[in-house]
């Protein structure tokens, strides 16, 4: 019985293993791309099998889909391969590494092993039962709000490090649009295809379904904004696809207003508790629950615009032809 | 815990991270400045307080969220961190004046609004970093403060200040993943990501392999941050190509917050020596006698004077690495007055090399022919932080190396001995092409006809320069507050 979870685990492993070497070595960014998605949705496999359906959702939907496809419209905009990578493509993988300093590289791959070989043995010798804050979390969690020990941690006990992975978020879009115009995606200008429009037009409603419901299902059991945002986002990324943008009206202030929403709101009810006479972010026990559903609506729409506008790549309102 | 004073330490942080997105939503213009300028100097007055409040009544800890440590976040701050958190801030509030015309000039005006807020979000991550006392809250610090150099960095006008970012983005994200590798590992042995809660528990899993891998993360991934030789080569190009008021600020301040994270690593979070029965120390000594040989020679041969300043900044931080390799208390004294003269030195430095570029475009050494005598100003403060640098009695620069040669005697490491005098030399020599290129050559005929900076410019860099010349000679303060630091570092035990 214990046997055949232990060669399935083993199978994932050395699968993710051997897509990891694989996209390393491969010449080709496309296939690149490609096993990159495939090796993060085998990645949220794993966290499953480890018994952490959040990670789990984040990885397939931030790691694998979201990556994917940010890593994807980088490709389409870097235009036709240049000649010099059209020659990677033909020769094999040995011929390349020559190329590209072969002695270098095996060093370095040796370096990596050594790496990771000490890590490996640090982590075996790890205690079986490693002490950890579970049982704190478990007896504080009625005072919570909540009831998903993980959205407990994220949203009440660590609020302050959620909060400022918003800030993060936030200032990655910023990082994105600090780097000026880009040029646009050759197939934002052509017309959409029938079947993508209306792939967006029938998916679009689901996945706002899926999106709302993460959201509502987080204060009990796996989901919450961080997953909701990511469905959200990529139901903006859809829409991109299918050549949708923004109205002029809602393209500035209005935009910037959601963006933000996420983090201004959170900090703000920090900010709010304060008054009522506690230290930031100290929710009173009998309102938790209603302001982590506030937080976390507010953290889904910045979540979901910032990584649809990641997406996008450039401020929308420099769009001149809009 | 009630009214300003008791929720000082959090707002020091939380004003600029919510005046970020608000400054970045603000119309093109002045106002993004202005907006800026005011949270800088709030932000100063409050780090200002804090130092005042943790001297006289001690340590000061608050609870984020109500929650007690070890589960919840807390700020835990003392003498060191309320001493780096008003270099940091300080340091910003100088900067914000000069930047106005800095940045008009340099970075487009559709993207000053991101600029400030990216630089208040970079303020609000380092002054995190100092603050809070939690090793996870740290990272997530460090992931602001880097993330927000990186775009910033970007936003030079050179093409090639997009590869040097990238280039920092790589070397910074693998130092952030080892650091965060480090905390997972030793969180695995103790259960807890509270700084002083792993200070009592970690002694008691010392003999594990788990924490001496967790700590070689660690050591590692802060030491990408640090720029710690041969770890820096992300350094000079993000300084040479960034904005100039960036190049200013982060040279001050990023590699600064870098080194206090060090030190809280090696003395508090793995407390007992714990650091002295591992090759930590020796290497540091080593690192940074390369540091100041290799960087400074370097330095010499640049054509470009931010990029001689900018390996100037890697001998700097060996300077101060070799301080806390000699693992004694006067070694860490050492170690963070350099950390303090050092950010009053490079401040002035790169801001009047700013003034320069202002003024000419370039700082070529040979575009600069001759400007000493067109911008006497600008050409003072340049003298005055060169001879800090090199470290010439009645400078800050001189204390920082007097207390590090006394530290290197007290052990008779004469090698050290050596080369931080060899270090010196090294600098006199390359502030010596600085000042050769901008007084002694003649100037071109494009030259001729330059004026001065604007006063706007040439007020904040003089008064860095003026402090390097107050802190040289009133050491009470600085020699103080870092004695004392290195006390409650627990340096003093060694």
């Amino acid at each position: 019985m214990t046997l055949l979870p232990l060669i399935f685990d083993g199978v994932l492993g050395f699968t993710l293993l051997w897509l990891a070497w694989q996209l390393l070595g491969s010449p080709d960014l496309f296939r690149a791309i490609v096993l990159f998605i495939a090796f993060g949705l085998l990645m949220a496999l794993i966290w499953v099998r480890l018994d952490a359906p959040d990670v789990a959702l984040a990885e397939a939907a931030i790691g694998a889909g979201l990556t994917g496809a940010l890593l994807l419209a980088a490709l389409a905009r870097l235009g036709p391969p240049s000649e010099t990578a059209s020659l990677d493509n033909q020769g094999d993988r040995a011929s390349v590494a020559e190329g590209g300093g072969l002695p270098f590289r095996r060093w370095l791959v040796a370096l990596h092993l050594v790496l990771a070989c000490g890590l490996g043995y640090a982590v075996m010798s790890l205690p079986s039962a490693a002490p950890g804050l579970s049982d704190a979390v478990a007896n504080s969690l009625a005072l919570s709000g909540v009831s998903n020990p993980v959205t407990a941690v994220l949203l009440n006990f660590r609020a302050y490090d959620t909060l400022l992975e918003m800030g993060v978020l936030l200032l990655a879009l910023l990082a994105v649009w600090s780097l000026g115009s880009t040029p646009d995606a050759p197939p934002d200008d052509q017309p959409v295809g029938g079947v993508l429009a209306l792939l967006a037009r029938l998916l679009t409603p689901l996945l706002l379904l899926v999106a709302g419901y993460l959201l509502w299902v987080g204060g009990r059991a796996p989901g919450g904004a961080f997953q909701a945002g990511s469905v959200l986002g990529a139901a903006g990324v859809l829409l991109v696809l299918a050549g949708w943008r923004l109205g002029r009206r809602f393209a500035q202030l209005p935009l910037r207003i959601m963006l933000v929403a996420g983090l201004v709101l959170f900090m703000a009810v920090g900010l709010f508790v304060m008054l009522v006479g506690g230290d930031f972010l100290t929710y009173p026990h009998a309102s938790a629950g209603g302001l982590i559903l506030l937080i976390e609506a507010a953290a889904t729409l910045s979540i979901g615009m910032i990584l649809a506008a990641l997406f996008l790549g450039i401020r929308p309102d420099s769009r001149a032809d809009q | 815990m009630s009214g300003l004073q008791g929720h000082l330490s959090l707002l020091l942080v939380v004003i600029p991270l919510i005046a970020a997105p608000i400054v970045a939503v603000l119309p093109r213009g002045r106002l993004p400045w202005a907006g800026a300028l005011l949270v800088t100097a709030v932000c100063a007055v409050l780090a200002g307080m804090q130092l005042w409040s943790v001297v006289h009544d001690g340590v000061i800890s608050y609870e984020l969220g109500g929650w007690a440590p070890p589960w919840g976040i807390e700020y835990r701050i003392d003498a060191v961190n309320a001493f780096v958190a008003l270099i940091v801030a300080g340091i910003a509030a100088v900067t914000l004046p000069y930047a106005l015309l800095s940045v008009e000039q340099e970075i487009p005006e559709e993207q000053a609004p991101l600029f400030y807020a990216s630089f208040l979000l970079c303020l609000c991550g380092l002054l995190g970093i100092t603050q809070t006392g939690d090793i996870f809250n740290v990272f997530v610090f460090l992931e602001i403060s880097s993330l927000s150099s990186y775009a910033l960095v970007s936003l030079g006008r050179k093409r090639q200040a997009l590869t040097s970012a990238y280039q920092y983005l790589v070397m910074g994200t693998i130092g952030a993943t080892f650091f965060l590798i480090g905390v997972g590992l030793i969180y695995s042995q103790t259960g807890t990501l509270n700084i002083a809660d792993l200070a009592e528990r970690l002694p008691a899993v010392f003999d594990h392999k788990t924490v001496h891998t967790g700590f070689a993360f660690i050591v590692v991934g802060v030491a990408l941050k640090l720029a710690l030789f041969p770890l820096h080569l992300w350094l000079p190009n993000a300084y040479t190509y960034a904005p100039t008021v960036v190049t200013i600020f982060l040279a001050a301040t990023a590699t600064k917050v870098a080194l206090y994270l060090m030190l809280r690593v090696l003395f508090t979070v793995f407390p007992n020596n714990f650091a002295l029965g591992t090759p930590t120390f020796d290497l540091f000594v080593i690192s940074g006698i390369a540091a100041i040989l290799i960087a400074s020679v370097y330095a010499i041969y640049q054509m470009d004077v931010k990029r001689l300043l900018a390996y100037s900044s890697v001998a700097q931080i060996g300077y101060m690495a070799l301080g806390i390799g000699f693992a004694s208390a006067m070694g860490v004294t050492a170690a963070l007055l350099h950390l303090f003269n050092h950010a009053l030195m490079k401040g002035a430095l790169f801001m009047a090399v700013g003034a320069i570029i202002y003024r000419v475009g370039s700082c070529r050494m040979d575009n600069i022919h001759g400007l000493g005598r067109r911008m006497p100003w600008t050409f003072g403060a340049i003298i005055i932080g060169g001879l800090s640098l090199v470290g010439v009695p009645g400078t800050a620069g001189f204390i920082s190396k007097w207390y590090l040669i006394l530290a290197a005697l007290e052990q008779q490491a004469w090698i050290s001995v050596a080369v931080i005098l060899a270090g010196s030399l090294l600098a006199v020599v390359y502030v010596g092409k600085m000042i050769e290129a901008l007084y002694f050559k003649p100037a071109s005929e494009a030259n001729q006809s330059l004026k001065e900076a604007p006063l706007l410019l040439v007020i904040p860099t003089w008064i860095l320069a003026l402090s390097n010349l107050y802190f040289g000679l009133n050491t009470e303060l600085t020699v103080g507050v870092a004695e004392r630091a290195a006390e409650v570092l627990g340096a003093t035990g060694l």
